[in-house]
């Protein structure tokens, strides 16, 4: 059946039929606004599924890649204890328009938390890929839903109050709230983990690229560095751009398979070590999402009722599970693309931009003026560089 | 251009630099018992071990007459003067370690667990009844951890068997117990069990062993490795790797630059851990009869599919190694390599048009990076994706997770003309060992992040048939993959294991001065707690 409308993510069940409509109504937006930003031989190469509908069949393609931030494993390459610890920890960002806010420093699309008892032993580890802009979404349409979806994952303790900053017509939805940082995790808190940024890399990956005598360039890394769609220090968006470009290269066009999210595509269980007699099940709980579709939006893992063991009985790798990082190691997460041939002729392809060497410049000035009192809030890059690859200056909390 | 550094050859062991290489050999794990004299055992075996000054020397000279006489192979062994010799090489497990260079704690973390523990992380079987389960195997695990690996080898089998009664005799006199001894022998034409040419591809080493300049991996390209930042290689297709890839102490390769190297850590270069590598020991039977029966199903469901028809059995499983029997890439095809650089393709991009010093002038060869000749869940494009980007970044990157492999077949060779044969119900295989300086970062991520995924190091098109294993919940072992030809593709499954662990363990292999450190204890002590 073509594609009527867009659909909330995972195909959760949580609005009324007017705040799907227009929750449609925004993707289709953003879907329009990254294809009409695109050079214009290529607004057919990246399309948008409502505009067409024989696109029906298209091929459905999972794209995946590895949950734990690599920016952390490449900074304890050798100390897997001080790179689980340093990855659950809060961060100050600071992000090239000199906005500052409270986050995980969790990058690749998955965050998670680590709930602790009173010894500060782990009990609970819930792990989130749902994009802060479906909680502003229904933030702004409706408070009392949000504050009833708060109630029901978070806790029961929340307050309309704790999740918005300012009064009257300044009144935000706080997606650094304490129920979404300290106290609790309902969505996404990095800048870079969002449904926007999503669309923005998979539209500007379909530009195919040229680089001295290669035509086109099919490296992962040579692409997001001709391309500036993300940072190519993290596994997804090198992975993600990669894929997207390939479909090009076969001569279809590219969309995003409705409904249009970031995904928890299955833990990897190979490396876990149960307590004899114990089953998986019983620990790992899909919450939110589609198991069986490779949707799955919300996640926990804990000891269910009635099973006498603790989770440091659990192994990983042959390490007592005591941080939620070593299992969002064996976390595989996916985005779904679909390709359709549209065009009976490929755009031309168009000269690499070296967006690596640049992104490293201004993160070199960047950092040397974000500790300075003189931080200058203009400093913006040359050429606009795709969502998912602004630079952020990191400081420990 | 960066000064390569000269190696300590009378420190470092030789089977991993340049490796014995020698037709017979055997694999001997011990553990130490409350009674154990293990530092008199050390003294005793010291004078014994066999240095890189020893085997490096050998294999110039080996190699030289072999290029004089045209004699390759297990012959090449019978030219060099020295005969009849016997080479000996010593891991330690990591109880032992921890005593005495508590320091190697910080260097990796996979060999503080041990093989045991990362057991089930590599995708062996869970379940408690199978063969490839921790619980079977012949030691590893529980109280058959080995505490000392001995690498015994000779260029003769009759003194490798004079020597080998030596060893069993020394190791009982010192009350140390010995879990576990096979034979490996070399097969004809280098061939592993299931009849493919093995070991072919081997990083060249940069590093010199004097003073005059004598590189470790002999340089025979004169045009072809300009430039600062791109790859560079020893001959066609030997890429020069950083040593402190393999042996502590020397610079190491970077993830983001080809040519520029990483300094040692001061850990790294400490005296009691600089010259050591980390050795990863599995054994893996080979069934060979198993991998017929997959891959022969496999073969029928494909040339039952439409646009399949034509695919000949020894293609198919030629797509699932990589290579063809004798070795031939598979790139080869439409290209023109000459027999001695066979291996010198690449992925991404056409290799270079070398010039080598004997004015030799080879073509470039075209690359794949499609995986139209060469699939992308290949054997040899899984564990060497050579110069591609991965899921774990940059080209440069990838060459930071090779390895030194040393395994050698054990087992008789499968009847193929008499399958009824009783000798085909024995055991065969490979004793698989490989050196690295981080077993996570090298040997653990080849097999757990790309071997046993069906969507790494590149895109989703299948798990590595050959070796991968997939141990996830609910899988039932099975592994996939897609081919693809014409437009076409077809999924297949491979329902069973046919390499299947059954023995292993990690050790660290220390220096000459390492192991004279234990030896000197032995004056004062007698026993070791362990």
């Amino acid at each position: 059946m073509p594609l009527l409308k867009f659909d909330t993510p995972g195909f959760v069940n949580d609005l009324s039929n007017a705040q799907k409509k227009a929750w449609s109504d925004k993707i289709n937006d953003w879907m329009e606004e990254n294809r009409t930003d695109l050079p214009l031989s290529y607004q057919t190469i990246f399309f948008n599924e409502l505009n067409h509908p024989e696109a029906e069949n298209g091929a459905i393609a999972a794209i995946t890649w590895e949950g734990f931030p690599r920016y952390w494993k490449l900074k304890f390459p050798n100390d897997p204890v001080k790179m689980w610890d340093a990855s659950e920890k809060l961060y100050q960002l600071t992000d090239y328009s000199g906005k500052k806010y409270i986050a995980r420093l969790q990058d690749e699309y998955l965050e998670w938390k680590s709930y602790r008892d009173a010894n500060g032993k782990l009990i609970k580890v819930i792990f989130t890929c749902e994009g802060p802009d479906y909680w502003e979404f229904i933030a702004k349409n409706d408070e009392a839903l949000l504050l009833s979806l708060y109630r029901k994952y978070v806790s029961n303790a929340v307050q309309l109050k704790d999740l918005f900053t300012g009064t009257g017509a300044n009144k935000q939805y706080n997606r650094s709230n304490k129920w979404n940082l300290t106290d609790g995790i309902m969505h996404l808190t990095h800048g870079a983990n969002t449904l926007g940024a999503e669309i923005n890399l998979a539209a500007r990956a379909t530009v195919l690229r040229k680089k001295g005598t290669v035509d086109p360039v099919s490296d992962s890394h040579d692409l997001i560095c001709c391309s500036g769609y993300g940072a190519e220090s993290r596994f997804s968006d090198p992975t993600i751009g990669a894929a997207v470009n390939s479909f090009v290269r076969q001569g279809l066009s590219v969309t995003l398979n409705n409904p249009i999210g970031l995904y928890i595509h299955k833990l990897d269980t190979s490396a876990i070590e149960l307590p004899a007699g114990q089953q998986l099940k019983d620990f790992w709980k899909i919450i939110r999402g589609d198991k069986d579709k490779g949707m799955i939006l919300r996640a926990e893992f804990s000891v269910s009722e009635g099973i006498n063991t603790s989770l440091e009985d659990i192994t990983i790798g042959g390490n007592p599970l005591k941080y939620g990082a070593q299992l969002a190691e064996l976390i595989e997460m996916v985005i779904y693309g679909k390709a359709y041939k549209l065009e009976a002729q490929l755009p031309a392809s168009i000269a690499c931009e070296n967006y690596c060497d640049e992104v490293e410049q201004i993160h070199a000035s960047f950092h040397q003026q974000a500790l300075t009192e003189n931080f200058d809030l203009k400093k913006t890059p040359k050429k606009p560089l795709g969502l998912r690859a602004t630079p952020y200056h990191v400081e420990e909390l | 251009m960066n000064q390569e550094p000269v190696l300590e050859i009378d420190q470092i062991q030789g089977n991993i630099l340049p490796g014995f290489r020698f037709p017979h050999q055997e694999m001997m794990a011990c553990k130490l018992k409350p009674d154990s004299r293990f530092e008199k055992f050390i003294e005793v075996i010291l004078p014994m071990i066999t240095t890189m000054r020893e085997s490096f020397f050998y294999r110039e000279e080996r190699l030289y007459l072999a290029k004089r006489t045209n004699t390759f192979g297990i012959a090449s062994f019978s030219l060099p003067q020295q005969q009849n010799l016997f080479w000996l090489n010593i891991g330690l497990g990591r109880q032992i370690i921890m005593e005495y260079f508590p320091e190697v704690s910080q260097l990796d973390n996979s060999f503080n667990l041990g093989l045991s523990a990362r057991s089930f992380l590599l995708g062996d079987s869970k379940d408690a009844s199978a063969e490839g389960n921790k619980n079977n195997w012949r030691f590893g695990h529980g109280s058959k951890e080995a505490d000392i690996f001995l690498i015994a080898s000779s260029d003769k089998i009759e003194t490798l068997d004079e020597e080998t009664a030596k060893l069993r005799e020394l190791i009982a006199e010192h009350n140390i117990e010995l879990l576990y001894s096979e034979r490996g022998e070399r097969l004809p034409d280098e061939k592993e069990h299931f009849g493919f040419k093995d070991g072919i591809s081997q990083p060249a080493i940069r590093g010199l062993v004097d003073t005059d300049g004598t590189p470790i991996s002999r340089r025979l390209i004169i045009r072809g490795n300009e430039g600062n930042d791109t790859p560079e290689y020893s001959e066609p297709g030997k890429l020069l790797l950083w040593p402190g890839q393999f042996v502590f102490g020397y610079p190491k390769q970077s993830a983001s630059h080809f040519r520029t190297p990483v300094a040692p850590t001061n850990i790294e270069t400490s005296p009691l851990i600089k010259n050591g590598s980390f050795l990863v020991f599995r054994r893996l039977k080979q069934d060979v009869a198993e991998f017929q029966n997959q891959t022969q199903e496999m073969h029928r469901e494909l040339t039952a599919s439409q646009g399949f028809e034509t695919v000949s059995y020894e293609d198919f499983i030629a797509k699932l190694v990589g290579r063809k029997k004798d070795g031939t890439t598979l790139l080869a095809e439409g290209n023109n390599p000459p027999p001695d650089f066979a291996n010198d393709f690449n992925f991404k991009s056409d290799t270079k048009g070398f010039t080598l010093e004997n004015g030799q002038v080879l073509d470039p060869v075209k690359s794949d990076p499609q995986g139209s000749k060469c699939p992308m869940f290949a054997h040899i494009r899984k564990v060497n994706p050579r110069d591609l980007a991965t899921d774990q970044g940059a080209e440069t990157n990838t060459a930071t997770f090779r390895i030194l492999r040393r395994g050698i077949p054990f087992g008789k060779q499968y009847n193929h003309t008499s399958t009824d044969d009783p000798a085909n119900k024995e055991e065969r295989g490979l004793l698989f060992l490989c050196y690295q300086t981080s077993i996570q970062n090298q040997f653990e991520l080849l097999t757990n992040k790309w071997m046993n995924k069906e969507a790494r190091p590149e895109t989703n098109v299948g798990h590595d048939i050959l070796v991968g294993q997939n141990n996830e919940e609910d899988s039932g072992g099975v592994k996939w993959c897609l081919f693809t030809a014409n437009g076409k593709a077809k999924k297949l499954e491979s329902q069973k294991p046919f390499v299947i662990p059954t023995a292993g363990g990690y050790f660290f292999c220390p220096s000459i001065a390492a192991l004279a450190a234990i030896s000197i204890k032995a004056e004062k002590n007698t026993t070791v707690n362990v």
